[in-house]
């Protein structure tokens, strides 16, 4: 009822003295309906996760919730996507229907053949998404395999349209890795893309980087060695070309807080898993304590670090995220540069895990032993050629 | 690990390839002249003066996105090259010849090699920057960060242009300009774990799409729809929970348009009711309380309880403020207008006995008797019905007087008894109903 509304009685009834009314509205204005949420469950792997060649265990239509599969969807269904379209000429046959976006204003952007192929149509209007398998650049248009219906001014967008800059092979390997890892989030304000992806990479602790003109991700673990590094290059005086130092002493911690579970409604974060010397909580084992003891000895330091994850829900998770803070920052690793020739060397790419065997370089406990990880190549185009490598120890 | 297209030889045999890629065509420039597919010009880029280093972007180790790689790339001036020997007049703004934004690959093959198909590609950079001096042009690259710039999720609420997912005619000032949530994982909290303190609910926001239909997004793309739940909640500061709205199925949407959750009906009948429940778990020790310490019913562990001893009684009441404006009208004097929900259990083998009943400044309510087994037993009693000793007792019941009484639970029998949840629960909350007429009560 608006405030303007009044309410007029009516009655002839000399017994009627005192009326009363008891009735309170919500206030149909906005105010009474801030705050309000809903049970749900979030978007689902799009077609792309199925395409000839991968091998990951995930399939079109089941719910997203591996941090890996969160971070292709987002590239491919939100960043490379092109939205406001509105179709401008239509050709509806069996098998092979054209949809043109080649208006004057809502058109696609590109011009070049084949730019759109295997991108997703999804027709908001008709309610379908079909798979792109041609693009004629010159009239805009979208060549779509199956009969379906549309007409011109459906409102469209177009998603995975970059979907050549995906590394399928190293998606996949990522997340079978993390395959136990659970995320949840509901992102209701605009953010940099960036952002957004470097804060689910750190708290899934992955690494996202371009070889070459493809993204990959790359889990920050132990795994399968490509190669082992033994012939770095060796000056003019004799010396090797090859330094080691360790991870900075900053990244030393010896008492761990990670609040998780954030809840929207109260602003604040509902669980948290915490780990000290002397005290961790009960599903935190024993030998994390053991390692914040020794940090604490053995770099006579005392610094606690917490962290705050927003997208971790899963008890799980947050202790699988824990664990591996703690393996990695209560000790120092070896940070290695080592400049190879392009001979032997030029294979290796930037994620690759391979040992180093060179002792007189590398302590023995972990020479051909501990794995490394390839984080920066530099190529100096000159002659001669070499490879400057930034390896760095993995730990966890 | 790299696939190499050409099996490497000796380093002083090493030729790079940069293949610039213009709206005019590649261009192919190289360390030292070769002839692939095509001619790729070693003497442009005068490698014997310059010293060029792509610098990777390194992967941050912690975990996160690698930043830019970089690098310069020097092409002489002056030569031969018809690609460079108008010089900077070759290319924007002399010309139509762009080159911020295109990009310029580099690859690797060794002397001997013949086709560009023997090249591996390393990097692809985008020129971000060119300068040029007496005697070269520099142009400056990086890998280029397809996340930067692009804000999501993309869709607001407009007036602007109807996509059929964000359009809307007419809106109030607060809904413009607000986007449409994206989601992922799993949010889905079966409604009936409100009732638990020990279950923390887990759900996604929405935003307020219509105002009259009183429709909630919460997304703008389909959603995985293995669950029926057609509930949307709305938190009660007061009650530290969720007011549970009731939408009906068939106002559920779920597709490219969006997915939404929707309260009323485009017509609504003359007394149709949106209804909603509240578990009040927010509980404080009250005045006629003989248990002194109640925060095992208050916090997460549900194996936690209190004990009632023989002849004594737990009284708790509400331990906050809700107003009837936020969450609607109790249904009138109905059995589930307001209920006590409790978990007991005898302490011991035998069975014991429970009494439990409401208190006002006024006067008790009439007891209700319960049998407590050694099993753990859920028991729900109905107050709503009863105005015994209620203030204005010709009226509703209103959620502030609910806020306000005491309510107790009393041990009559033999055995001590666990107490594991004590709520007061609301039912059928008329949180907005459609009128005609306005029914008035009388008094005289």
């Amino acid at each position: 009822m608006a405030q303007k509304d009044f309410i007029k009685f009516k009655s002839t009834a000399d017994s009627l003295k005192n009326a009363y009314l008891r009735y309170n509205f919500s206030d149909i204005q906005g105010n009474a309906f801030n705050g309000v949420y809903a049970d749900v469950k979030g978007r689902m792997y799009e077609p792309w996760i199925d395409i000839s060649g991968r091998t990951n265990s995930y399939n079109a239509d089941e719910l997203i919730e591996n941090p890996v599969g969160i971070i292709e969807s987002v590239i491919r269904d939100m960043v490379f996507a092109e939205y406001n379209l509105e179709v401008s000429a239509v050709f509806i046959a069996l098998n092979n229907s054209y949809f043109e976006f080649n208006g004057s204003t809502h058109a696609l952007l590109s011009t070049k053949d084949d730019y759109y192929n295997n991108a997703y149509l999804i027709n908001v209007t008709r309610n379908w998404s079909r798979k792109v398998t041609d693009y004629d650049g010159t009239n805009k248009r979208l060549y779509v395999p199956t009969a379906t219906t549309g007409t011109v001014g459906d409102k469209c967008y177009i998603i995975n349209t970059q979907n050549d800059m995906i590394n399928t092979i190293s998606f996949d390997s990522a997340m079978s890795n993390r395959s136990t890892w659970k995320f949840a989030f509901s992102l209701d304000q605009q953010i940099e893309a960036y952002s957004l992806l470097q804060q689910i990479a750190f708290e899934s602790r992955v690494a996202i980087h371009k070889n070459y003109n493809q993204y990959r991700v790359t889990p920050i673990s132990t795994g399968t060695t490509v190669g082992t590094l033994s012939q770095p290059l060796i000056e003019r005086n004799g010396n090797l070309m090859m330094e080691v130092s360790l991870t900075d002493i900053d990244e030393i911690f010896t008492e761990y807080v990670i609040n998780y579970n954030f809840l929207f409604h109260e602003n604040k974060y509902a669980k948290t898993l915490y780990c000290n010397k002397d005290e961790a909580s009960s599903t935190v084992s024993s030998a994390l304590k053991t390692r914040c003891k020794n940090a604490e000895v053995n770099y006579r330091l005392q610094r606690k670090l917490e962290i705050n994850l927003d997208f971790i829900y899963d008890d799980t998770t947050a202790l699988e995220f824990l664990t591996r803070m703690i393996i990695n920052h209560t000790q120092q690793g070896l940070i290695v540069g080592y400049v190879g020739d392009i001979k032997n060397h030029i294979k290796y790419e930037k994620g690759d895990l391979v040992k180093i065997n060179v002792p007189s370089r590398i302590p023995a406990s972990k020479n051909n032993v501990s794995q490394f990880m390839i984080v920066k190549q530099d190529l100096p185009f000159k002659r001669g050629g070499e490879v400057i490598l930034k390896l760095v120890e993995i730990l966890e | 690990m790299r696939t190499m297209a050409m099996t490497p030889l000796d380093d002083n045999k090493v030729i790079y390839i940069f293949k610039l890629q213009l709206d005019s065509g590649d261009i192919y420039l190289s360390t030292k002249d070769i002839t692939l597919n095509n001619f790729c010009d070693g003497k442009v880029l005068e490698f014997t003066q310059y010293n060029e280093t792509f610098q990777d972007g390194e992967i941050d180790y912690n975990g996160g996105i690698s930043i830019l790689g970089t690098m310069n790339l020097i092409i002489a001036g002056g030569v031969s090259n018809s690609n460079f020997n108008s010089w900077f007049n070759e290319f924007y703004p002399n010309t139509s010849i762009y080159l911020i934004n295109r990009y310029v690959s580099v690859g690797i093959v060794w002397e001997g090699a013949t086709l560009n198909s023997q090249i591996t590609w390393l990097h692809e950079l985008k020129i971000i920057d060119y300068n040029y001096a007496d005697n070269y042009i520099e142009l400056s690259l990086d890998t280029n960060n397809e996340f930067i710039n692009v804000n999501i999720p993309y869709f607001k609420i407009q007036d602007v242009y109807d996509d059929n997912i964000s359009y809307k005619t007419k809106f109030y000032t607060d809904e413009n300009n607000q986007v449409i949530p994206a989601v992922y994982g799993n949010f889905y909290s079966p409604f009936n774990n409100l009732a638990y303190p020990w279950l923390i609910p887990l759900f996604a926001k929405t935003i307020l799409f219509d105002k009259v239909l009183l429709e909630f997004v919460y997304a703008y793309h389909p959603c995985y729809s293995d669950q029926s739940s057609n509930y949307l909640f709305k938190y009660i500061a007061g009650a530290k929970n969720f007011l549970i709205m009731k939408a009906d199925e068939t106002l559920k949407k779920n597709s490219y348009k969006g997915a939404s959750i929707q309260l009323n009906p485009i017509t609504r009948s003359f007394g149709e009711v949106i209804e909603g429940d509240l578990y009040i778990n927010n509980i404080i020790n009250s005045d006629s309380s003989n248990i002194s310490d109640i925060s095992n019913l208050l916090n997460t562990d549900d194996d936690d309880y209190i004990l009632i001893p023989v002849g004594q009684q737990l009284a708790v009441k509400v331990d906050g403020a809700i107003s009837t404006s936020e969450t609607g009208m109790l249904s009138p004097m109905s059995a589930s207008t307001f209920k006590l929900l409790f978990q007991a259990q005898s302490d011991t083998n035998s069975n014991s006995s429970l009494n439990t009943l409401y208190r006002t400044d006024r006067g008790d309510d009439t007891a209700s008797s319960h049998t407590i087994s050694l099993i753990k037993s859920t028991f729900t009693d109905n107050f709503g019905t009863s105005n015994t000793n209620k203030p204005n007792a010709s009226l509703p019941w209103t959620v502030e007087e609910i806020c306000n009484i005491e309510y107790i639970l009393q041990n009559t029998g033999t055995q001590a008894i666990r107490i594991y949840l004590v709520s007061i629960v609301l039912s059928d909350i008329h949180i907005q109903q459609k009128f005609s007429n306005i029914n008035v009560t009388v008094k005289r």
